[in-house]
């Protein structure tokens, strides 16, 4: 009720009343406030461990000095350890650098997007441009399995994970989610406006099934792809509860949980682990800024239609 | 159909279906035995019937869970949505050069992976240094030594507030998307039929974007009823007097940290009925007030 | 180039549903044949059969020597133009035409001639660079057909090509694809369900409804002598009317009467046959096309009715007479000349031409058995 009334009055184009200038003003500010903690964030690694807390952003000109700003989180020269992101932990099994964490995380998002993209969208197009027996059952049992929180196979799957033995291992954490019911769903639905027609014509022009999905769906499906590709990376990106039960190596764990370790271990020196935090923030800016326009579209689009 | 045709689907659909079997089914299945055994870590189990079940819900521990958890998918439909809706209207103007910077702008949180939200939070909500009591400080000139994180009372506002910064702009993009939708001729028939805008907003606007709307509250409810990663970040656990002990928190902290994966089980099966039952009954209403 | 024979072919969906029934039809060499019928006939069925995107439930297919039952539809050497043209949206003219060629690994030298050719036969050259949507109908569709003849195919197969365009460009079209298969002479199956395309364009018509072939034959025939009264209510434009009643004979005069004796017409010797002479006295129904129909006074016989409508097309007239006394609509078709007026009462007797003139042999009137719908011969 209060969000309506507040909607009421925000209703732009109903009510005169509200002018254009007003309605930036809200956004302007809305989008300050959105905003504010990642420019804390940016301004807080650059500062000096001591003046961090002193300003709420940068501090004032007057005080710019290599005293207050320095890249001494990231790299430091002068001290022997623990005291930089990018200095080697030294840990039970030797040297590991912050770019490891990086390289792991890299590795594992990439890869599983790949992999998910691949199934999920070959399976999507199955259900979507293919009549059998069973295709309406296995929509059925795939939508089903959608409403099932996945947390709720957290404990069973851990007890799978370790009969199989892939505890400590990569395959944990690529293997299970391969296909996504999600992502044939979505896929399912930007493969049903794919003209029959167009396969057929691809058929007569020497297509073999698989190479028309290749060839011909897959380019057309392309904002849907975009779209699972971020979506799928982020998920993967910034899982935690995974990645911290199945993995144990200190060289293979991924940034969230090692960031999360950071807090303890660089406790009182939050410059640093903030700093480790930007650049675990900077790849899934980076692929959304590249692939937003897919993105907006293919997120509503199976919301609107359905 | 030729023969051909008959047999590439399920070739296409040969690793989801394998797929499912392996780390769908056959967890499912497990899920259900395991709920009804004592276990010890992986490795050993005992047949203890329903008292996995009854040990949870008559534990207080998971009772603070439940109304923790309930309170923050409440605050997340009645604030937080509402507000992404009001975002979506100020946006959804005909001709604006600036709506998709403000949508990027807004939408921008939900990049951030929880932990990681979590680790930035925690430092914000500082009592005296934070941003957040700064900001509170210089609008209303209180707040400035409020210990959000460590004041149990505090703790759930805390992860609201956060929450709202991390989704107000996803949902909004759902509420923006069928707004454009809008019959733009239903608008103005209304128009000329002489409804006023509040009329209008009910009868052409609430309909239209109804189906949007029930999609979003349903997905936020299923969303907040598994949080877990933010509050286990910001609050280095489960916060003072597990003021931010969430469902599912407590589902890790039985399973994985006190190693029962039985009663973890169980706690997956009383997470997935109330989740379940939340749905239904939000399709439920949304079906009951139907308007035409 | 191949013969395109079909031997006995029936189709069968799920739940029973017979849409195509005992289809046989040989195709010549280089022929030109048009499949036509209204929609839900089996026709674009019958086409996708031929090219393998659709599975046969019974009989046979054969392109050039070869049965082709299970040949999968790229490997039998047929190309096929689509409704919406169905060009790759992702591609440029130039690799949409190129496509089927690069999967039959053909020389990149041979793939580019035969472009460049069909494109100067098409006046294609300035757009193959082109996306397809930044094409016109027309222009898409001449690439759909581009992309047909790159192929160099056995058989061509078009289904129902140019129903998405506009009148206009329709009939450019036909002509234009006409005119390429006195080109290429290449065996062409067509399919439509437009009557004037079929008889514009087909040197054979297969009239085809409710999966059964009802007539197979060039034009003219079609058009003069319809097999039954399907294909005679379905080929001609506006349709043959239709008049229930008996034959009687006066002397050594045969005439048509309706039940009550209100109509009664004169035969033409052209259209007596010795099977008509055995259906006196019997009910059967004649069918006469607008074109025969002449106004006349009002004092003879025929058929007495008022004018309803008028229907100027320029060259004719139209005109919808409602008989007086079922109430039923003739349309006769006259000279743009004919001065009459809505509400007049007129009476439409089909002329008797005198054995000397040219058209004597023409059948001015069509007689369909009651029962069995087929043509009184």
């Amino acid at each position: 009720m209060v969000g309506l009334g507040l909607s009421y009055l925000l209703l732009p184009k109903q009510r005169q009343r509200i002018t254009t200038i007003q309605r930036y003003v809200v956004l302007l500010l809305v989008a300050i406030l959105i905003l504010s903690p990642f420019l804390w964030l940016v301004s807080a690694v650059f500062k000096d461990t001591d003046v961090l807390m002193q300003y709420a952003f940068l501090p004032p000109l007057s005080e710019w000095s290599s005293e207050t700003l320095n890249l001494k989180n990231f790299y430091n020269p002068e001290t022997e350890e623990l005291d930089s992101l990018f200095e080697a932990e030294k840990t039970i099994e030797g040297e590991v650098h912050f770019w490891r964490y990086l390289a792991n995380s890299l590795f594992l998002a990439s890869t599983s997007t790949i992999v998910t993209l691949f199934f999920s969208s070959l399976g999507g197009y199955a259900l979507a441009k293919y009549e059998f027996h069973g295709k309406y059952a296995i929509i059925s049992f795939m939508l089903g399995t959608m409403m099932i929180p996945g947390l709720l196979l957290l404990a069973p799957l851990y007890n799978l994970i370790y009969k199989i033995g892939w505890m400590d291992s990569y395959w944990a954490l690529l293997v299970p989610g391969a296909s996504s019911a999600f992502g044939m769903f979505l896929f399912r639905q930007a493969c049903l406006s794919v003209p029959n027609s167009l396969m057929e014509a691809a058929r007569i022009d020497g297509c073999s099934e698989f190479s028309i999905y290749l060839n011909i769906v897959m380019p057309l499906v392309r904002p849907m792809t975009g779209a699972f590709c971020l979506v799928s990376f982020l998920g993967n990106w910034n899982s935690f509860v995974y990645p911290n039960i199945y993995i144990q190596t200190q060289s293979k764990l991924t940034l969230p949980v090692i960031l999360n370790q950071f807090v303890d271990v660089y406790s009182q020196q939050y410059g640093i682990f903030l700093a480790g935090t930007l650049i675990a923030i900077i790849p899934p800016a980076i692929l959304f800024f590249a692939l937003q326009r897919e993105f907006i579209s293919g997120l509503t689009s199976g919301a609107i239609k359905g | 159909m030729t023969p051909s045709n008959r047999r590439a689907p399920w070739f296409f659909l040969s690793p989801y279906l394998l797929l499912t079997l392996i780390f769908f089914i056959y967890p499912f299945l497990n899920a259900i035995i395991l709920a009804f055994h004592q276990t010890n870590g992986p490795k050993s189990r005992a047949f203890v019937g329903w008292r996995n079940f009854i040990f949870v819900l008559s534990d207080s521990d998971f009772h603070t869970a439940f109304w923790n958890t309930t309170i923050y998918a409440l605050a997340s439909i009645c604030v937080q949505l509402p507000l992404s809706l009001g975002f979506a209207m100020l946006l959804n103007a005909k001709k604006d050069n600036l709506k998709g910077i403000f949508r990027l702008i807004l939408f921008s949180p939900h990049l951030v992976g929880q932990v990681f939200v979590g680790i930035i939070f925690a430092l914000l909500f500082m009592p005296r240094h934070g941003l957040f009591n700064r900001f509170l400080q210089g609008l209303i000139f209180w707040g400035l030594d409020q210990e959000w994180l460590s004041n149990p009372a505090l703790v759930m506002p805390a992860l609201i507030i956060v929450s709202m910064w991390m989704y107000v702009g996803f949902n909004m993009i759902y509420f923006l998307a069928a707004l454009q939708n809008v019959d733009q001729e239903l608008t103005e028939a209304a128009m000329i039929d002489g409804a006023n805008a509040w009329h209008r907003f009910w009868t052409v606007t609430v309909p239209a974007i109804k189906p949007v709307a029930v999609f979003v509250v349903i997905m936020s409810t299923i969303g907040s009823y598994q949080l877990f990663e933010m509050p286990y970040s910001m609050l280095r656990g489960y916060g003072p007097k597990n003021a931010g002990l969430t469902i599912v928190g407590y589902l890790y902290r039985t399973a994985f940290e006190t190693g029962d994966l039985g009663t973890g089980a169980a706690i997956g099966w009383v997470l997935a009925l109330i989740i379940f039952t939340f749905s239904m009954a939000q399709m439920a209403i949304a079906r009951g007030t139907e308007i035409d | 180039m191949a013969k395109v024979q079909l031997e006995g072919v029936g189709k069968v969906y799920p739940g029973d549903v017979e849409a195509v029934i005992d289809f046989n039809l040989e195709v010549e060499d280089g022929e030109f044949v048009v499949l036509v019928g209204p929609s839900g006939c089996g026709k674009s069925t019958t086409l996708r059969m031929i090219a393998g995107l659709e599975e046969i439930t019974t009989g046979t297919i054969i392109i050039g020597d070869r049965e082709v039952n299970i040949v999968p539809p790229k490997d039998r050497d047929i190309a096929m133009v689509f409704q919406n043209y169905a060009l790759y949206p992702h591609m440029n003219v130039y690799d949409n035409m190129a496509f089927g060629l690069k999967l039959r690994k053909f020389p990149k030298l041979e793939i580019e001639q035969r472009i460049q050719e069909t494109a100067k036969m098409l006046d294609l050259q300035d757009l193959l660079r082109r996306k397809p949507r930044q094409l016109s109908g027309g222009q898409r569709q001449r690439v759909a057909v581009g992309r047909a003849i790159v192929r160099q195919p056995a058989a061509f197969l078009f289904d129902e090509p140019l129903s998405n365009l506009d009148a206009k460009l329709r009939v450019q079209m036909r002509f234009e694809i006409k005119r390429l298969h006195g080109q290429l002479k290449s065996t062409m199956l067509y399919v439509t369900h437009d009557q004037i395309e079929a008889m514009t364009m087909g040197d054979r018509i297969v009239v085809m409804n409710d999966g059964l072939i009802q007539q197979v034959s060039d034009p003219i025939t079609l058009y003069d002598r319809p097999q039954n009264k399907f294909v005679a209510g379905f080929i001609g434009m506006p349709p043959m009317n239709f008049l229930s009643g008996q034959i009687q004979s006066h002397g050594n005069e045969l005439s048509f009467a309706t039940e009550e004796g209100r109509v009664s017409l004169t035969i033409p010797t052209a259209s007596i046959s010795e099977q008509l002479s055995r259906y006196q006295n019997q009910n059967l129904t004649l069918g006469v096309r607008p074109e025969d129909l002449q106004v006349t006074a009002t004092d003879s016989s025929g058929i007495i009715g008022q004018i309803d409508v008028i229907e100027p097309t320029g060259a004719e007239v139209l005109l919808y007479v409602a008989d007086t006394g079922s109430q039923e609509t003739i349309v006769c078709r006259v000279d743009s000349h004919q001065k009459c007026q809505v509400g007049d009462t007129v009476t439409l007797t089909v002329p008797l031409s005198k054995p000397d003139q040219v058209d004597a042999g023409k059948l001015r009137m069509h007689f369909f058995d009651d029962q069995t719908g087929l043509r009184i011969n």
